[in-house]
Order: C-alpha cells, then sequence, then structure tokens
C-alpha cells in the first residue's frame, strides 16, 4: 500500500514541480549567460543581472519548501484530511511521502542551482578547465594544498562530503520544524477544542523560533569556548598542520549533531501525533 | 450475521466537555442503521473515532475484528458531513485517486451512475453546486465494496429530489453483508430505509433498536418518536 | 418513481398491498418475472430486509412464487389473482364507507352519490 500513497503524492505534485524545476533551470542558464558577457564590475548590467537571476533561482527552491508544507497542511490539517486519512495507510506514511518527495525534488533542484552557481564561477574566473560543481572541490583543494596539508585530495572529499551533509540536515530540521509546528498546534487545537487553528499555528511558531534561537546562541557559546580552549589551552601548533582542517569540519559535525537529533526528534513527535493522538 | 463494529466504553473528551460518555455499541452485518441526536449530541464525534478521524479516545473499538487503523480503514467507507474534496481538482481526479488508493473501488459503477447523474467527469469541484457535490461525494463512498458504510448528514444543503437521489444511491450499492451507518436530522426521509435506530444525547446512547419495533411499540414513526423524546 | 409510504403503517404491509394491486391491475401480468428484491427496495427507497419481508408475505399468500435460481414470479393461478381482486375490491370499499360515516353521510346516500 504504501507504494500508492507516493504515486499518489506524485502524481499530484508532479506538473508543478516539473515547471519549478525548469524555471530553476532556465533561471540558471540566464545566469550563466550573463556572466559570459558580463566584465565582472560590480555596476555592469550583465552582472546585476546575474546577481537577479540567481537570486530568483534561490527564491523559486524556497517557494517550493513552502509549497510542498502548504500541501501538507492542506492534505492533513484541513476538509482534504478526511479524504487523505480515511486511505487505508498508516497515518504517517501521508507525512512520510511529502518528505521524502519534498527532500527529492529540492535537492534536484538544489543541484541545477550549484551547478549554475559553479559554472557561472569558473567562467567569471576565467578556469575553464575546472568547470561547474567542480569548482567548489578545486578550491578546496588548492586551500589544503596551499597550507601543507599531507594527502589533500582525501581531506577535501571528507570535508564537501560532510559540508553537503550538514546542507542537507540542516535543510532537514528547517522543514521539520514546519511541520512538527503544524502537527502540535492541530493536537493543541483537538485537545482542547481550539477552533482557530491558523492563529495557534502562528503563536507556535513563534514560539518554536525562539526556542531554535535560544539553543542556538547556547551551542554558539560552547562552540566558541571549545575553540577559545583550541586555540589558547592547547594551541593550534600542538595540533601540527592538520589543525585547519579540524577547524573546518568541527563546526559542521556539530551542527549536523544538534540539527540532526533536533530534525529526528520533532520527525518522530510529528508521526506520532498523527498516528496515535490525531484529531481533525 | 457477524458483528462489524464492537464498541465497549468508549469515551472522548473536548477540552472540559464529555463529548462521548461510556458508549457500548454493537453493529451486526447486513444492516442499515440510523444515528440520530440533536446538534452537538456526539454523532459527528462517534463517527470520526470509527473513521480514524480523531485517535484520542478511550475505551476499545474492533472493527472487522481489527482496531482503528489502516486496516480497518480498508473496510470502511466514510462521507463526512459535508464536502471535502479540493475545489481544484476534476472529478475524474477523484476517480483515479480512489481506484489508485482503494482496492474495493469499482470505476465503472462509478462512472455509470455519474452518467445516470448528468455530472460531467471532466467538471472541477469547486463548479459543482452544492447538492452535486454532495452526490459526487456520496456516490465514490458508496462505490466501494466495504464492509461499513458510514454517512454524515448526507443531505445537508440538498433538494428534495437530491435527497431521493441520494437515499436511492446509498442504498443500492450496499453489498448484502455490509452494513450502513448513517447520522442525519432528516429522520422522516430515511425512516422507511432503515433496520435499526441509535439515539444519542449529550454523549450517551438513550437506546438501539429495531426500527420496526419502536413503530409498532410505540404507534408512531420514527420522527415522531424523535420528537417526543428531544422535545 | 418514488413510492408514497405511510409513515404510521409498518411499511412492509404497505408494500405488500402495493404490489397486490400492481399485480391485480395489470402491471405485472401472472407468470411474469418480478424484479428483485434490491432493484425494487431501491425503486422503492425502502430497507431491502423489509423488501424481503414483503416478499416472504407475498409468497405466504401465494401470489407469488420464487424458483431458487431465476428469481420470483407472479403466480399462474388467475382465480388466486380474483380472489386478490375481490378482497382489495372490498377493503377498498369498506374504507370509503368508513370516511362516508365519518362524514355523515350514510350508506344509502353513499350509494346514491356514487
Amino acid at each position: 500500500m504504501n507504494k500508492r500513497i507516493y504515486k499518489l503524492e506524485s502524481n499530484e505534485t508532479g506538473k508543478l514541480m516539473l515547471i519549478f524545476t525548469s524555471l530553476v533551470a532556465v533561471y540558471m542558464l540566464l545566469s550563466v549567460i550573463c556572466t559570459a558577457v558580463s566584465n565582472s564590475s560590480s555596476t555592469d548590467t550583465a552582472f546585476l543581472m546575474k546577481t537577479i537571476f540567481v537570486f530568483i533561482g534561490a527564491l523559486i527552491i524556497v517557494l517550493t519548501g513552502v509549497a510542498m508544507i502548504k500541501r501538507l497542511y492542506n492534505l492533513l490539517f484541513t476538509d482534504e484530511g478526511f479524504v487523505r486519512l480515511s486511505f487505508p495507510v498508516k497515518n504517517h506514511e501521508h507525512l512520510n511521502s511529502n518528505l521524502k518527495l519534498a527532500a527529492a525534488r529540492l535537492g534536484i533542484m538544489l543541484i541545477i542551482f550549484f551547478t549554475g552557481l559553479g559554472i557561472s564561477d569558473s567562467i567569471a574566473k576565467e578556469r575553464v578547465e575546472r568547470w561547474g560543481v567542480g569548482n567548489l572541490y578545486s578550491d578546496i583543494v588548492d586551500n589544503y594544498t596551499m597550507n601543507g596539508l599531507s594527502s589533500p585530495v582525501a581531506k577535501t572529499v571528507l570535508t564537501i562530503v560532510i559540508l553537503i551533509i550538514a546542507f542537507a540536515v540542516i535543510a532537514a530540521n528547517i522543514y521539520l520544524s514546519f511541520v512538527f509546528t503544524l502537527t502540535v498546534s492541530s493536537r493543541i487545537c483537538g485537545k482542547y477544542n481550539i477552533l482557530q487553528k491558523k492563529g495557534v499555528i502562528f503563536i507556535s511558531g513563534i514560539v518554536m523560533y525562539n526556542v531554535h534561537l535560544l539553543i542556538m546562541d547556547l551551542f554558539s557559546r560552547i562552540e566558541y569556548s571549545y575553540s577559545e580552549w583550541l586555540a589558547f589551552g592547547k594551541g593550534y601548533d600542538l595540533f601540527g598542520p592538520d589543525c585547519c582542517l579540524i577547524s573546518a569540519i568541527d563546526r559542521p559535525v556539530i551542527n549536523i549533531l544538534i540539527y540532526g537529533v533536533t530534525a529526528v526528534l520533532m520527525y518522530r513527535i510529528s508521526a506520532n501525533i498523527l498516528d496515535k493522538k490525531l484529531d481533525i | 450475521m457477524s458483528t462489524l463494529v464492537e464498541c465497549k466504553s468508549l469515551s472522548h473528551i473536548y477540552g472540559k466537555k464529555k463529548a462521548l460518555d461510556d458508549i457500548n455499541l454493537t453493529i451486526c452485518s447486513g444492516r442499515i442503521v440510523g444515528l440520530f441526536g440533536p446538534n452537538g449530541s456526539g454523532k459527528t464525534t462517534l463517527i470520526k473515532i470509527l473513521t480514524g478521524m480523531i485517535h484520542d479516545e478511550s475505551g476499545s473499538i474492533v472493527i472487522c475484528g481489527t482496531a482503528v487503523g489502516e486496516r480497518s480503514k480498508a473496510l470502511v467507507s466514510y462521507s463526512p458531513d459535508r464536502v471535502v474534496y479540493n475545489a481544484g481538482s476534476k472529478v475524474s481526479d477523484l476517480l483515479d485517486m480512489y481506484e489508485l488508493m482503494y482496492e474495493d473501488f469499482d470505476k465503472g459503477t462509478a462512472e455509470e451512475n455519474l452518467k445516470k447523474l448528468n455530472i460531467e467527469k471532466e467538471g472541477y469541484v469547486g463548479k459543482l453546486s452544492k447538492g452535486n457535490a454532495e452526490k459526487v461525494q456520496i456516490l465514490l463512498t458508496m462505490s466501494r465494496k466495504a464492509r461499513l458504510f458510514i454517512l454524515d448528514e448526507p443531505f445537508n444543503g440538498v433538494d428534495p429530489v437530491t435527497k431521493e437521489g441520494i437515499i436511492k444511491i446509498m442504498l443500492g450499492c450496499v453489498p448484502e453483508d455490509s452494513s450502513l451507518l448513517i447520522s442525519t436530522h432528516q429522520i422522516g426521509d430515511v425512516e422507511q430505509a432503515l433496520d435499526e435506530a441509535i439515539f444519542i444525547n449529550e454523549g450517551k446512547i438513550l437506546f438501539h433498536r429495531s426500527v420496526e419495533e419502536i413503530r409498532s411499540e410505540t404507534g408512531r414513526s420514527l420522527a415522531e418518536t424523535y420528537m417526543e423524546e428531544f422535545r | 418513481m418514488p413510492w408514497n409510504l405511510d409513515s404510521d403503517k409498518p411499511i412492509f404491509i404497505q408494500i405488500v398491498e402495493r404490489i397486490e394491486s400492481d399485480i391485480v391491475s395489470g402491471k405485472y401480468a401472472p407468470g411474469d418475472k418480478l424484479p428483485t428484491v434490491r432493484d425494487l427496495a431501491v425503486e422503492a427507497a425502502v430497507n431491502p430486509n423489509t423488501m424481503q419481508k414483503a416478499y416472504g408475505e407475498l409468497e405466504k399468500i401465494g401470489l407469488v412464487y420464487s424458483q431458487r435460481t431465476s428469481g420470483r414470479f407472479v403466480t399462474d393461478d388467475k382465480s388466486l389473482i380474483e380472489k386478490t381482486r375481490k378482497e382489495l375490491a372490498k377493503r377498498s370499499a369498506a374504507e370509503f364507507l368508513a370516511k362516508m360515516k365519518e362524514l355523515g353521510i350514510s350508506k344509502e346516500e353513499a350509494v346514491k352519490l356514487l
């Protein structure tokens, strides 16, 4: 049965997402063209256009995320929920199908986006032999080689993998924060028989945001004292030439930990509410 | 005749109000059962719990031998008290959706019935008249070969002719060993189609009896009994 | 066409009367196949179980017989139909007279009216 819900979800969102993806592709292509004709000065019209196109591309990606969350809200917490939740699948499958398809679509869009950026960059820097996303790789390899590190290539790959994971985890966390806000506020509305669902969602959203800020602040303080301790307690030199690597990686790793754990928690709670404590 | 639904000491609390208070209910197969009560008596809450829209109750429910969940949902076909389809989807989209999601959905019959009712398949749900939208919803709900059909207020704001059409769809589509639970205020209209009636008030079941029994015992129609009970 | 059923009398009795009069009036000729329980229940907008009961009653009277595989048929026994016709006529006449009595019209006056 699980397959059916994915099929339904992709049937219903497919067309719109195809349009969004091709729009991102078109805008990134335009930005590459503008880069090719610009002379890289910030007053140049082509350069300005390029910035605008990249901005629009990013905006469409954000909009895609918003559209998918709005869809989840419509599917589960408005009248349409009566149709969806009657389907013979576990309730959290609806959440899963939305999450996975959103992840796949956003992933594809982001790859297109960064490929476009990379190509623009290689054109701007006139490094034709390194093009596309490869630029990021070359830049980090250069950085490691310049710092005289051993095995720069392996470390570069590691760094990039961790960076990508960190980025994905943060994006997933933001997406799940919205999902979490929706399910929790719907639960509050059901439990206390509140009809102003949108108001409750708004307030829980603000509360969530503030909690998020508090946690992030706490962890940045911990991280700061940790790097202070690294710098002055042990000292960079003690770590030899590889200390540069550690400072490049520790922030992403901490991010993955914090964002990952909270994301998993929020997912578990949301799925649990959907399966066991639902009230629409 | 087997038991389709069995509720034991079922309760549900909304805020501070007891929407359902210690409900014990058994529905057997092959019956058409009416659920009656004033507004706010707990009819819709009971239905939402049976269909898994609310998952927050205390007590036990067994539907066709399983607890409320994805397996019971495969056996229960449910139409809520208002039209709940996305206004932007076409009737044919809905047909495809039901066909994809329910193994027991009979698309051929559904299409045939749509044709009989003169409803355009390519029309948008939002453009349909209220009566037609309601009809589409009942029709799709009834086009499954489910064990238990649950209709909540199927005659909300529809004209008498549409009402009759809906009753006929209802009666024609229930398989012999399946049951139909229908909640409505239009008692007189469904009275002759019912086997049993459940009267519910303030979250409690007043009685659950055969309609014929009530009529022969009181000498009054069910609608009159209702008026008597709740006046 | 909906059947205008009275909500006070037991429904199955009203259905029996209705089918009896349909047979007597020739809507269903002797030996004709009757609609299935479900079809007739949908047409009358009544419960299929009630319709089943009504058919059972008709079978008991003998106006209808069922063949296990092919469904229910109207009896070929013309004398039975004739008897039913007379019974129905008597019942209507009695009803008419009762009504006339209510209006304060005597039997003779009623006959004159006719």
